[in-house]
């Protein structure tokens, strides 16, 4: 499956005097979280360096499985978060991702726990019944 | 005429192939231009609670004033100084081997004490399996430790930030060795997505070369991935034409390889695991389209132990195995005195 997102950019935390500017996409974040702690990972409005990425779901899957290996007493932070490729794709409807990750931010904002493994129509339900009971 | 099956079978009952038992041709270590550079300079970690700090400079804080006649002036209060603050970290890699597979590659380990000498056994090595094993994890170990030098720390919990952090393509984002990056003073230069062309690169070549001489710095090295050097390269190429005329009858030699490029004297060095991306997955913008222009002589150092940098470990052998283990360890880290002394290019 080839998807579209952009990038994004996250500041890894390790105490004050370090705050790492990171380019990364949507679904990395939740694996550095995994890897450095929720609290590790905050969110930035700064420009990143390169808009966005193509990728094919198998390769990015490879790549993220390779980059973020964790250690001998630290499981795979990315199986931690996507178990399977299949639970991964599963994270990106057919036309791309970008939507959805939308549509999860959405969620949230509404104080629903959305995952990456919701699919769009239910995504797009929860939000609905969210609002119309508002 | 080839042999057959059958005719093999039977010379394989009388001879034996010609194995070599020259010392293993290496055909995957590369080159570590970053590690070779910085090594030399290394300074010496001390210890301390938290890492280590280098002082600086970071504002005069000047308050100059004209007078004339009875006028007043001022007095300010002034704080020119602060510290960069870095952390260190710890690397091993180890391997493990048991009597049964070193009696089987001709060494024989007994847990006598005296004097070791040659057995029958070396009849049977082609190379020497200790040593080999020794060099692999040597060389492992250098490659391990150059990549953690250049990759940003976000892939291990346990690293700390190398190059792609302290010489940031996003030099105005985060803190930065407890230095907001904000801070104008402590940034670096970057230029991204730089078009293929003579014009874009050696104006981006001259464009970081004013900013960083600007603030009296200075850059000592340059570092860059195949295709950034390519780029130049091409583009050089393109726009620098010689003729030669030559007369009937004589003959030409032309070496056409680039023997070097250099930039204000300085030679572009290539790094192979740019090319690469250090046996790991390419970042947003891969390494083999970036440029480094880096000051290792007062701007970025390197420090470690000088008792534990890739230093040889024999741990106890445990009580219900015949097995040895051998590793070798390193604390070591990056500090940085004057960020804005760098820069980094890429293209698109």
């Amino acid at each position: 499956m080839k998807v579209t997102l952009p990038y994004q950019m996250v500041l890894l935390v390790r105490g004050e005097g370090s705050k790492i500017p990171l380019t990364v996409l949507p679904h990395e974040i939740d694996i550095l979280r995994v890897m450095h702690g929720e609290d590790s990972i905050n969110l930035t409005d700064d420009v990143p360096p390169i808009k966005d990425c193509t990728f094919e779901t198998a390769d990015e899957y490879a790549r993220l499985e390779q980059y973020y290996r964790g250690n001998a007493d630290v499981h795979n932070p990315t199986k931690a978060v996507f178990r399977t490729l299949a639970d991964f794709e599963a994270a990106f409807d057919a036309t791309g991702g970008a939507d959805k990750a939308a549509l999860i931010e959405e969620a949230k904002a509404l104080g629903i726990p959305a995952t990456k493994n919701w699919g769009i129509e239910k995504l797009q339900a929860v939000i609905d019944e969210a609002k119309a009971n508002a | 005429m080839a042999l057959n099956a059958a005719e093999i079978a039977k010379i394989g009952k009388v001879a034996i192939t010609a194995y070599g038992k020259n010392k293993p041709v290496d055909q995957i270590n590369v080159e570590r231009p970053l590690l070779d550079a910085l090594l030399p300079k290394a300074k010496d970690i001390v210890g301390g609670v938290d890492g280590f700090t280098i002082n600086i400079h970071k504002a005069n804080d000047a308050n100059g004033q004209l007078w004339s006649g009875n006028g007043k002036v001022t007095y300010n209060s002034r704080n020119p100084n602060d510290f960069s603050k870095w952390d260190w970290m710890n690397h091993h890699d180890g391997f493990v081997l048991n009597e049964d597979e070193l009696k089987r590659a001709g060494i024989t380990v007994t847990d006598d004490v005296g004097k070791s000498t040659a057995t029958k056994g070396e009849a049977v090595a082609l190379t020497n399996m200790v040593v080999s094993q020794f060099t692999a994890l040597e060389e492992g170990v250098k490659d391990h430790i150059n990549s953690l030098l250049w990759l940003d720390g976000s892939q291990n919990t346990n690293a700390q930030p190398g190059i792609d952090s302290i010489v940031s393509l996003t030099p105005s984002s985060g803190t930065v060795g407890n230095i907001a990056a904000s801070n104008t003073y402590w940034q670096n230069h970057a230029s991204t997505g730089l078009a293929s062309t003579q014009a874009a690169l050696l104006g981006a070549l001259e464009t970081a070369k004013r900013n960083i001489l600007r603030t009296k710095g200075r850059f000592t090295h340059i570092f860059c991935g195949g295709d950034f050097y390519d780029a130049l390269r091409n583009a050089v190429l393109a726009s620098n034409t010689t003729q030669i005329t030559y007369g009937s009858g004589s003959k030409l030699s032309i070496d056409m390889a680039t023997d070097t490029l250099k930039f204000d004297g300085i030679p572009l060095t290539y790094v192979p695991d740019f090319d690469t991306n250090f046996g790991l997955s390419a970042p947003a913008i891969p390494w083999a389209k970036r440029c480094y222009m880096l000051n290792l002589a007062n701007g970025i150092e390197l420090r470690r132990d000088t008792a534990d940098f890739m230093k040889m470990r024999y741990p106890g052998r445990p009580i219900d195995q015949y097995t040895y283990h051998f590793a070798m360890t390193s604390k070591f880290g990056l500090g940085c005195a004057k960020r804005n002394s760098n820069a980094v290019l890429t293209i698109a």
